[in-house]
């Protein structure tokens, strides 16, 4: 067996240069550094003047794709070329023209002599495509051999780099992960404290910035079907009109949005989101997410841009998505405690007008000679709108008044306390009762609406003439029983205060002697309801005191009292009830 | 609770700003706070020292994104120095050296703003 020496020799060099090849790739996990030492080995050996060389990284477990690389050295490929080229599946070195396909011609053009493919066990990594040799010609098998030695070598090494990037990608990702969670972990007991919504919005700010790096977005919230931006860090937003897409009840790209609109044509006013979408293009809005309040969705987050231009991932839109959960609840709760503390201060606000309200009508009833007072009123949960009044005149004279102001809450509770006023003002100028009447109803037409009114009875008694001379303006008539048996009804007087100016009253006149009784109530007595929703009436009122007219002032509203508890029963009270009685002696 | 807090002072034509303790969802406000006081003064070169600050999470980070923008409309900037590597891990993570200066000694970063 002989052997030639030199080529002996010529396989030595090729043998060292080749471990030494080997070490240097292996102990790299950079693939382009990889790809571009055998480029420069394949022309410094073979003297080459022109490579190009495309590798196809594997990043399926991170990305679900793959991701080329391309190196040029004096030789162009275009990016169509690479694709096909790798649809191809080549397995053995070939030259262009040996392979039978439309590419050999665009190849050939290109300048490429040789095309290797760069092959591990497994799959296709890359090519590497050699130009002609500088001294012309084509490669020789030794040199087609050296050149495809290296490129296993190579292939072997990027595959190494490419599962240590993958590796380094996933662990990359899993910080992500881990920093998304840390993140909604922290906000979700930062909101569940918060009770105050700017602050609320203000977190999820610096949340949104912090975890995604993006500056430009802004926060819609719709309050009272009132849209206003809460946020505003995309200048021109302010001019579209978010509230159309706030049926959303997903993140999603506003790419993506088109597609929703074609499959939930019913829950969206599709012209108006198209035409708000080409808007927020505009804007460069890339994202939307819903903010969910109450049950329904009541925001909007807008993104935009990221000052990397890098787009979202899935991943980052599901993180914001829950962001933007746990930051709706937060806005939730703040305003539902705005809500209650209101109600809470309207309450005690309340209870303050009843106690005032309370303490405008007399708590003790004047003693005069002839006659014994007695008064009784139970206001019912609000402040109602009853008012009666009992005031010595002199020794001998003694005035009394019942009156319902129409309606109940503050307007009922502010025009009662006016009344007082007035009346108490009137009487003390000595001024007769249908005169007084006439004043109070000017002062009432003046100070309110037409739908507001009062019912009064207004009356004075002297005891020297033994005569009570009243005026009724359209309140229920008192019963004045007569000491002979029978009853009258005080009606003369006119018409309700408060509903026409200028009115003139009639005063009536009543001879009492001892023993009489002059009952006045409200309609909290009469129309008392029971549970079946049937009235206590005026009917019964009458018969209950005729039955009991011979007994004292205050027996007669305790029997009455007793007679409407035992008719209402456990229904609750739905007026005020105020009963006066004047009795004769 | 964890503590947070933060000092300024003077330094040249820059302010340095302190901070120490725990930086997060909870204690942004102080940092906001500080910021907005600065930047109402007109003081718009910030270098903000790391050294003393435990932890971020990402709501802390989001502070210094609220008010980059107006800093540097105004030819100021915030730079950030001597962080810990826990600190700057997490910068790294969210992609923060994109957005901003990061030195690791307070002095390389004044130094940065007294040559402009």
């Amino acid at each position: 067996m002989s052997q030639n020496p030199e080529t002996s020799g010529d396989k030595i060099v090729e043998l060292t240069s080749l471990i030494e090849t080997a070490k240097i790739l292996n102990s790299s996990l950079d693939s382009s550094f990889i790809i571009n030492h055998i480029m420069l080995a394949s022309m410094g050996k073979l003297a080459i003047s022109r490579t190009a060389a495309v590798i196809r990284k594997d990043l399926s477990a991170v990305e679900g794709q793959e991701r080329l690389t391309k190196i040029e050295k004096r030789l162009t490929i275009s990016d169509s070329t690479v694709s096909e080229l790798f649809s191809l599946d080549l397995e053995v070195p070939v030259e262009p023209i040996h392979l039978h396909h439309p590419l050999a011609s665009k190849l050939s053009d290109a300048g490429v002599n040789w095309i290797f493919s760069l092959r591990t066990s497994h799959r296709l990594v890359g090519y590497l495509l050699v130009g002609k040799k500088l001294i012309g010609g084509s490669l020789v098998p030794s040199e087609i051999e050296f050149v495809l030695t290296l490129c296993n070598l190579a292939a072997a090494a990027i595959e190494n780099a490419s599962v240590f990037e993958q590796y380094k990608e996933s662990n990359l990702q899993l910080q992500r992960s881990v920093q998304e969670l840390q993140t909604l972990f922290e906000l979700s007991k930062e909101f569940s404290q918060l009770i105050d919504e700017p602050r609320a919005i203000r977190t999820l700010e610096f949340a949104i910035m912090g975890q995604t790096g993006s500056r430009r977005f802004a926060i819609c919230l719709i309050q009272d079907s009132k849209a206003h931006l809460a946020v505003n860090r995309i200048p021109g937003i302010e001019q579209i009109e978010l509230k159309a897409l706030c049926p959303l009840d997903q993140a999603l790209r506003v790419q993506d949005m088109g597609k929703l609109l074609e499959q939930r044509p019913d829950d969206f006013d599709s012209e108006k989101v198209r035409y708000v979408l080409s808007l927020l293009e505009n804007v460069d809005v890339e994202v939307l997410v819903p903010l969910h309040l109450q049950g329904g969705v009541a925001g909007l987050l807008a993104l935009g841009e990221r000052a990397s231009h890098a787009g979202y991932s899935d991943s980052e839109i599901n993180f914001l998505s829950s962001l933007c959960n746990l930051a709706g609840m937060a806005i939730n709760n703040a305003r539902l405690f705005q809500e209650s503390l209101a109600k809470q201060r309207l309450e005690e606000e309340l209870n303050l007008a009843h106690a005032i309200q309370e303490k405008l009508l007399p708590r003790e009833m004047p003693e005069v000679s002839g006659c014994t007072v007695s008064a009784f009123h139970t206001p019912s949960k609000q402040v109602g709108g009853d008012y009666f009044d009992v005031i010595k005149i002199n020794d001998t004279t003694i005035c009394a008044a019942i009156a319902d102001v129409s309606g109940k809450g503050f307007p009922a509770a502010l025009l009662m306390a006016n009344l007082q006023s007035a009346f108490r003002a009137l009487i003390g100028t000595g001024m007769a009762l249908d005169e007084i009447m006439e004043q109070l109803n000017d002062i009432v037409y003046e100070n309110t609406d037409f739908d507001r009114f009062i019912t009064m009875f207004a009356m004075a008694y002297n005891h020297m003439t033994r005569t009570i001379i009243y005026v009724n303006a359209g309140h229920n008539y008192p019963f004045l029983f007569k000491k002979e048996g029978g009853v009258q009804r005080l009606d003369c007087g006119g018409i309700l205060l408060g509903v026409m100016p200028n009115t003139k009253y009639e005063m009536g006149h009543e001879q009492v002697s001892g023993g009489e009784m002059l009952y006045m109530f409200t309609d909290g007595v009469n129309e008392a309801l029971n549970s079946e929703g049937s009235q206590f009436s005026d009917e019964r009122l009458g018969e209950v005191l005729a039955q009991n007219s011979n007994r004292r002032a205050d027996e007669v509203l305790e029997v009455v009292r007793q007679d409407i508890a035992s008719f209402v029963k456990d229904a609750p009270q739905s007026d005020d009830i105020t009963q006066l009685c004047l009795k004769f002696s | 609770m964890n503590d947070f807090k933060v000092l300024t002072r003077d330094s040249g034509n820059a302010v340095v700003m302190e901070l120490h303790g725990f930086l997060d969802a909870h204690t942004a406000p102080d940092l906001e706070k500080t910021f907005s006081d600065l930047i109402g003064k007109g003081k718009y070169k910030i270098v903000v020292n790391f050294n003393g600050l435990s932890y971020i999470s990402s709501a802390g980070l989001g502070v210094f994104m609220a008010y980059i923008d107006e800093v540097r409309n105004n030819s100021g900037d915030i730079k950030l120095t001597n962080m810990q590597q826990k600190v700057f891990n997490v910068f790294d993570l969210l992609g923060f050296p994109y957005l901003y200066e990061i030195y690791k000694d307070q002095d390389e970063a004044l130094k940065k703003f007294s040559d402009k």
